[in-house]
């Protein structure tokens, strides 16, 4: 069940409001576990991140335009059809300037400047950077956000078999 | 009266055997033969295996947990072998798949084939590579398997694990560049040979470090192997785009091996001649065909040419390069098959020597590879030299202007007279090389034949004498015709070539001896024309579009 951008939104400034500029997600996104051998080579790039993103269906529009993994980092290239509009979500094993607390668990997201352009996912042993290209509208952004999720590594242990 | 009795063979030479059906022609085509076969059948089970992969069938050799657990077990086996030792080699070995390793390879390739001008190899190498790393990464995000589980992987990787990118990458690389640049034979058996262990080691080295698994590494250098091989074979076959480093125009094949055994059975079989040997011959005068001598079993010589594919494109070519030139003046096209192109001189010769135009008489037409390869044999004439090594007296130059003569009336042109062509011996002038022959040629066709006779005389004799002697053969407008139809383009190469060497003067005092005559032009603008330069335009522009577009893909490719 895709969660409501704006429930989302007004818990995360409810979140934020409680906790400074860092916002604690739960697993608001029901993610679409069936292409696991993409959920697994995830999660193999990055073998610390005890999160993996996933998508829980994507916005209508967008689809996934190629997929890039190697060691340390995996890359999700996102395009809307018919124009050049674009973005991507990378899980690499940490971000430059962020570190995260050992016991706070589950994935935080650290709210930036708008005019970044990005939104950076932070848990423990990763972190996933979402960046959009020019001429997205806040509407789009919001909807891909909405589309990400996150799947624990035990959860998919648990799910697959492997050992990871 | 004739006598007409059989004679006690049943009425045909006993030397001559007719092919029953079904048996194979002397030279059979087989693109695939040997290795070409087994790379296929393994390729298609390969294929099979992908295509239970992908499906949504539940037997077990489909589905992909049986072959994570059979590829479990051997990368297990590695993994308790490992030592420091061997993994610091592991690793030196890995270096080889590197990108810079596989970019240099192909771009010292490309640069190679470039120099060599093997336009087409060039061509197939670049097909085969971009087709092979499309194909297999097309595969590998369909089949979306994950990397070695439960093993800790000791070198980098990157995208999804079957087929191996990085094992396919480095196999049709190295395949493909010993089919465009390794000669047949020996030499690419041993190449390739060599790649195969090469890669073998590398394959072991991957699946020690576990950044392959077993079946991952061999699927793509399947699929690395064959792409090229099947590409090369079929559209570069040796036989008729062979690879080689001999000095010499590659419009001369090779005659070793299975093609000569072919050639010694087929003039046997289908004429009737013994053969003792055979030897290339003349070779510096000919770039159409490969010219042979073949010395006869009871004695003497024919003399044969080899005509194949190759020489197919050329005439394309050249005649494509025409039109664009100069116009379809006389509406000539290409030759659709070996076959024509070999008919077509046999024909032309019995027309001129019907016609009574001294010329070697043709003995027939021989049949080496169907569609692919035939000899055209002729009588060798004996006694005689090319034009530039002969003794030209004025009575050679009144044959040879005789031997134009006798075509104008007889309705026939040569259309390629050079010296090369011209044999002079004992007063008598033949020409020989009737491939661009004509019946029934423009008259503008006829002036040039006369003109080029012209030429190639005066560069062994004054233009004045060649041209007084010329004028008891033909008139003064008729002379006055031909060199005002002559320009750059209408002269042979070699004669041109001649000329500059030993008479840069002879076509002005040509032009100066005879009557004024109004230069008749020879660019046309047909429609065939028209229509050539401009799908030459949109392909060229096509083709830079789909590069710039496609920029990031081929650098990265390549």
């Amino acid at each position: 069940m895709r969660c409501n951008p704006i429930l989302w939104l007004v818990l995360a400034l409810f979140a934020a409001a409680c906790a400074g500029d860092e916002t604690l997600l739960g697993p608001s996104v029901a993610c679409d576990t069936t292409n696991r051998g993409r959920l697994l080579l995830f999660a193999q790039a990055v073998p610390a991140a005890q999160s993996i993103p996933c998508l829980g269906g994507l916005a209508p529009g967008w689809e996934i335009r190629e997929i890039e993994t190697r060691t340390g980092e995996a890359v999700l290239h996102l395009s809307e059809d018919g124009s050049d509009v674009e973005a991507t979500a990378t899980l690499v094993g940490s971000c430059p300037g962020v570190t995260v607390d050992a016991d706070a668990g589950g994935v935080m997201l650290l709210r930036d400047m708008p005019m970044q352009g990005e939104h950076v996912y932070v848990f423990t042993g990763g972190c996933v950077r979402v960046s959009f290209g020019d001429g997205i509208d806040g509407g789009a952004v919001e909807e891909l956000l909405g589309s990400i999720g996150f799947v624990s590594r035990d959860d998919l242990r648990a799910l697959s078999g492997w050992e990871l | 009266m004739a006598d007409t009795a059989m004679p006690p063979t049943g009425g045909r030479d006993s030397l001559r055997r007719r092919r029953p059906s079904g048996e194979p022609a002397p030279l059979p085509k087989e693109p695939l033969a040997g290795s070409g076969k087994a790379w296929t059948a393994v390729a298609l089970a390969v294929a099979g295996l992908f295509a239970l992969l992908l499906s949504p069938t539940e037997l077990f050799l489909g589905s992909g947990a049986w072959w994570n657990s059979v590829d479990a077990e051997l990368t297990g086996w590695f993994v308790t072998v490992r030592t420091s030792l061997l993994t610091d080699v592991a690793l030196v070995i890995d270096e080889i798949r590197t990108d810079w390793f596989v970019t240099a390879l192909r771009w010292g390739t490309v640069a190679a084939l470039v120099g060599f001008r093997r336009w087409r190899h060039l061509i197939v190498f670049v097909g085969a590579v971009i087709f092979t790393d499309t194909l297999v990464v097309g595969l590998s995000n369909r089949l979306a398997r994950p990397r070695a589980d439960g093993v800790e992987i000791l070198t980098d990787w990157s995208g999804f694990a079957q087929p191996s990118h990085d094992a396919a990458a480095l196999t049709v690389t190295l395949v493909a560049m010993v089919y465009a640049l390794v000669v047949p034979g020996r030499p690419r058996r041993s190449a390739l040979i060599s790649i195969s262990v090469v890669l073998t080691i590398l394959g072991l080295a991957r699946v020690y470090l576990a950044a392959d698994r077993v079946t991952d590494y061999a699927t793509a250098m399947v699929i690395g192997v064959t792409v090229p091989l099947m590409a090369y074979r079929l559209a570069t076959p040796d036989a008729v785009y062979p690879v080689s480093y001999r000095r010499g125009k590659t419009a001369h094949l090779d005659l070793s091996g299975r093609r000569r055994a072919a050639m010694v059975a087929a003039l046997r079989d289908q004429l009737g001649i013994e053969v003792a040997g055979i030897e290339q011959f003349g070779l510096e005068g000919s770039g159409g065909s490969t010219p042979l001598r073949i010395s006869v079993l009871d004695g003497g010589y024919v003399f044969a040419k080899l005509y194949a594919k190759n020489h197919l494109r050329s005439d394309r070519w050249y005649k494509l390069g025409r039109t664009i030139l100069y116009g379809a003046l006389e509406d000539e096209s290409a030759f659709r098959t070996v076959r024509r192109l070999a008919e077509h001189e046999d024909h032309v010769m019995r027309l001129m020597v019907e016609a009574g135009v001294p010329c070697p008489a043709p003995l027939g037409i021989v049949e080496i590879t169907p569609g692919r390869e035939y000899l055209l044999v002729t009588e060798f004439l004996e006694g005689v030299s090319e034009l530039s090594d002969g003794e030209i007296t004025h009575p050679t130059i009144d044959a040879a202007l005789w031997t134009v003569s006798k075509m104008w009336d007889s309705g026939l042109a040569h259309r390629d007279i050079k010296p090369a062509n011209i044999l002079v011996g004992s007063e008598r002038v033949y020409l020989i090389d009737h491939a661009f022959g004509e019946m029934r040629p423009s008259p503008w066709r006829q002036a040039i034949d006369l003109a080029n006779m012209l030429l190639a005389l005066s560069i062994h004799s004054p233009p004045k004498v060649v041209y007084e002697r010329a004028s008891e053969h033909f008139s003064q407008m008729e002379l006055a015709e031909a060199f005002a139809a002559t320009r750059g383009v209408t002269i042979p190469g070699e004669l041109r070539q001649a000329m500059r060497d030993r008479c840069p003067e002879a076509l002005r005092e040509f032009r100066s001896l005879a009557p004024p005559h109004p230069p008749i032009r020879i660019q046309r603008w047909t429609r065939r024309r028209l229509l050539v330069l401009v799908v030459l335009a949109l392909s060229a522009a096509a083709a830079v579009w789909l590069v710039a577009l496609n920029r990031s893909i081929v650098g990265q490719l390549l």
